[in-house]
């Protein structure tokens, strides 16, 4: 299988004080891989500079054999790249309905006209039905987005960045600031939307463990700004060294 | 117009906007005239003007103290045009109008949004007061004494010759602008706008390419604006420096609050409204801006949402209890549009 992310040498520094340094990376197309750590590891400002929201001081990131380092997030969006953000973000003021229509009809890379009407487009509102369907939110269809419970939020921007059929999808964090049922009923909702899609490549950050045995199938683990350790799940895990950085620290559910 | 609004030809293609205005102009004449009609002509160039300027403010988000530059700058082409060649079509001038305050936008946003929120909004007004400025600096601009004699713009041939005739011409073209303006809103574009508003960080994680998006709507918004200004001149005659003042800019941008922007015809009531209680209180107090204040801030404070808010609120009213697990409708429109100013833009 060949590479569709490669990270090479990615360094990133906030005023001189280096958050990542030098991480080489590679992802396989259609690989589900997780980035682990404790706080402050780096694994959020890396996610950041393979999603575009950060530029790498140093390095440099490839995305499907293209440079994409100094691409914007949404140059990187239309080349195939869905991201979700730790605290989701929506449009507000618009409905469940037309939040996952956006997202369904910048993911064709139709691209965005003045003469192109809204209410056309049969074919993206059955998509966006079908993934409201998928995601069990056809009964908030009509609810404005500002509405929304926490948990819905959550759903709702991971369906939309599915919806996109992008070739990667970036999850960050996705169960952060659940519950302990809430964060399982997440997992196994995301399960079931990622169903059928075992060709899209899945980069996840995550604290919580049980994520990550159910989606990744393989694991990085930072600290320091480093990575530190690869393996299965299982492998990493059980290895010392996590359970020496996530004691050391006191945190994490690992 | 709602029942209208349901067929699915109509709604597609906006029919109801047009004769929405048709019957208007038509009925108008019926029961006004005079300076009556001729308040109502000016009303509807408002009309023109404060929907353009919700493209920008309502749907997108940004904030601007400068609309009067393109008010303006509208305003002083159709005369340096009619200067030139008074035999010109005024509709030529008018496209001409537009294109020039389009562009000039276009130019001036892809500078200006380098900036976001407050320090946008103070660009805008630089603009503004650079152009005043320059009607006084500039010798062909004629300074304070302006341009006069702007009746004589041809429209079919000839010079427009009753406030029956101007009353008619303002509603077609008000009408078509206001008409192309809710397809916009009824586009992709329209949406991409809005999505910008709400949340840029999550419009550009989905491919939307937030400034383009941002520069087109400053430029539309222009160019609209600019045809609304050029109305006024040939309504009125006249071409000031006054039409570049701040006082403008920020009349266009009350005339939005207290219709509200989060529906389409928000601002279409609030220019309505603007106009006729202007005119009202300066015929009888012989003074206005206290009266449109003080209308302001009852808005402002009882009506956040606008005039468009009332039916909701309502409604909101009369369900006091919502039921187990429904929750209020969020504030929308003007509200939300300007807790989106403090937010960052999308670098």
């Amino acid at each position: 299988m060949s590479p569709i992310v490669v990270l090479e040498g990615v360094g990133k520094s906030y005023g001189g004080v280096p958050a990542v340094t030098d991480v080489n990376l590679e992802v396989a197309e259609g690989e589900r891989l997780a980035i682990i750590g404790p706080n402050g590891a780096g694994k959020s400002t890396l996610f950041g500079t393979i999603a575009g929201e950060h530029r790498p001081t140093t390095g440099r990131v490839t995305f499907d054999g293209r440079d994409v380092t100094r691409h914007r997030s949404s140059s990187r969006a239309m080349a195939g790249m869905s991201r979700t953000f730790q605290v989701a973000r929506l449009f507000p003021t618009m409905s469940v309905r037309d939040n996952l229509f956006m997202a369904a009809l910048t993911g064709q890379r139709r691209g965005i006209k003045f003469w192109d009407m809204f209410s056309g487009h049969r074919e993206v509102h059955e998509r966006v039905d079908r993934a409201m369907e998928d995601s069990s939110l056809t009964e908030l269809a009509d609810a404005q987005a500002s509405a929304l419970a926490q948990g819905a939020r959550k759903t709702l921007e991971m369906a939309m960045a599915i919806v996109q059929e992008p070739r990667i999808l970036l999850l960050d964090e996705p169960t952060a600031g659940m519950g302990y049922e809430d964060a399982r009923a997440a997992t196994t909702q995301l399960k079931r939307m990622l169903d059928g899609r075992r060709d899209m490549t899945i980069i996840l950050t995550a604290h919580d463990m049980d994520v990550i045995h159910s989606l990744a199938e393989r694991v990085v683990l930072m600290a320091n700004g480093q990575v530190v350790l690869e393996g299965t799940p299982r492998e990493v895990a059980e290895h010392e060294t996590t359970k020496a950085l996530y004691l050391g620290h006191g945190g994490g559910a690992a | 117009m709602t029942v209208l609004e349901r067929l699915p030809l109509v709604s597609r293609s906006g029919l109801h906007v047009l004769i929405g205005f048709a019957a208007v102009a038509m009925v108008m004449p019926l029961l006004f005239s005079g300076s009556q009609l001729f308040t109502w002509t000016t009303a509807l160039a408002w009309v023109l003007f404060a929907t353009a300027t919700s493209v920008l403010f309502g749907w997108t988000g940004l904030l601007s103290f400068g609309q009067a530059a393109f008010f303006g700058m509208g305003a002083y082409t159709m005369a340096l045009l009619y200067e030139r060649d008074p035999e010109m079509s005024g509709f030529v001038m008018l496209v001409v109008a537009a294109l020039v305050a389009g562009v000039v936008a276009a130019l001036f946003a892809l500078f200006a949004l380098r900036t976001s929120g407050a320090e946008f909004a103070i660009l805008t007004l630089v603009l503004a007061q650079v152009l005043w400025l320059l009607t006084y600096r500039v010798d062909w601009l004629n300074g304070e004494e302006g341009f006069h004699g702007l009746f004589g713009v041809k429209i079919l041939g000839g010079p427009l010759t009753s406030d029956l005739q101007l009353w008619y011409y303002t509603t077609a073209v008000v009408g078509v602008c206001v008409w192309l303006l809710w397809l916009l809103s009824r586009s992709t574009a329209g949406q991409a706008m809005r999505a910008v508003r709400d949340d840029p960080w999550r419009a550009a994680a989905l491919g939307i390419r937030v400034r383009r998006v941002q520069v087109s709507a400053f430029a539309v918004s222009a160019a609209f604006s600019a045809v609304a200004g050029a109305l006024i001149a040939q309504g009125q005659g006249v071409v000031s420096p006054g039409m570049l003042t701040f006082a403008i800019s920020g009349e266009i941008l009350v005339a939005c609050l207290i219709g509200g922007t989060s529906k389409f015809i928000g601002p279409v009531i609030g220019a309505v409204v603007l106009i006729w209680s202007q005119t009202l209180m300066s015929n009888i107090f012989h003074e206005s801006n206290i009266f449109v204040g003080l209308l302001l801030l009852v808005i402002v404070i009882a009506l956040p949402g606008g005039f468009v808010s009332l039916p909701g609120r309502l409604a909101g009213r009369r369900r006091r209890r919502p039921a187990k697990g429904e929750s209020a409708p969020p504030p929308s429109g003007a509200a939300t549009a300007s807790d989106d100013l403090v937010e960052e833009g999308v670098r």
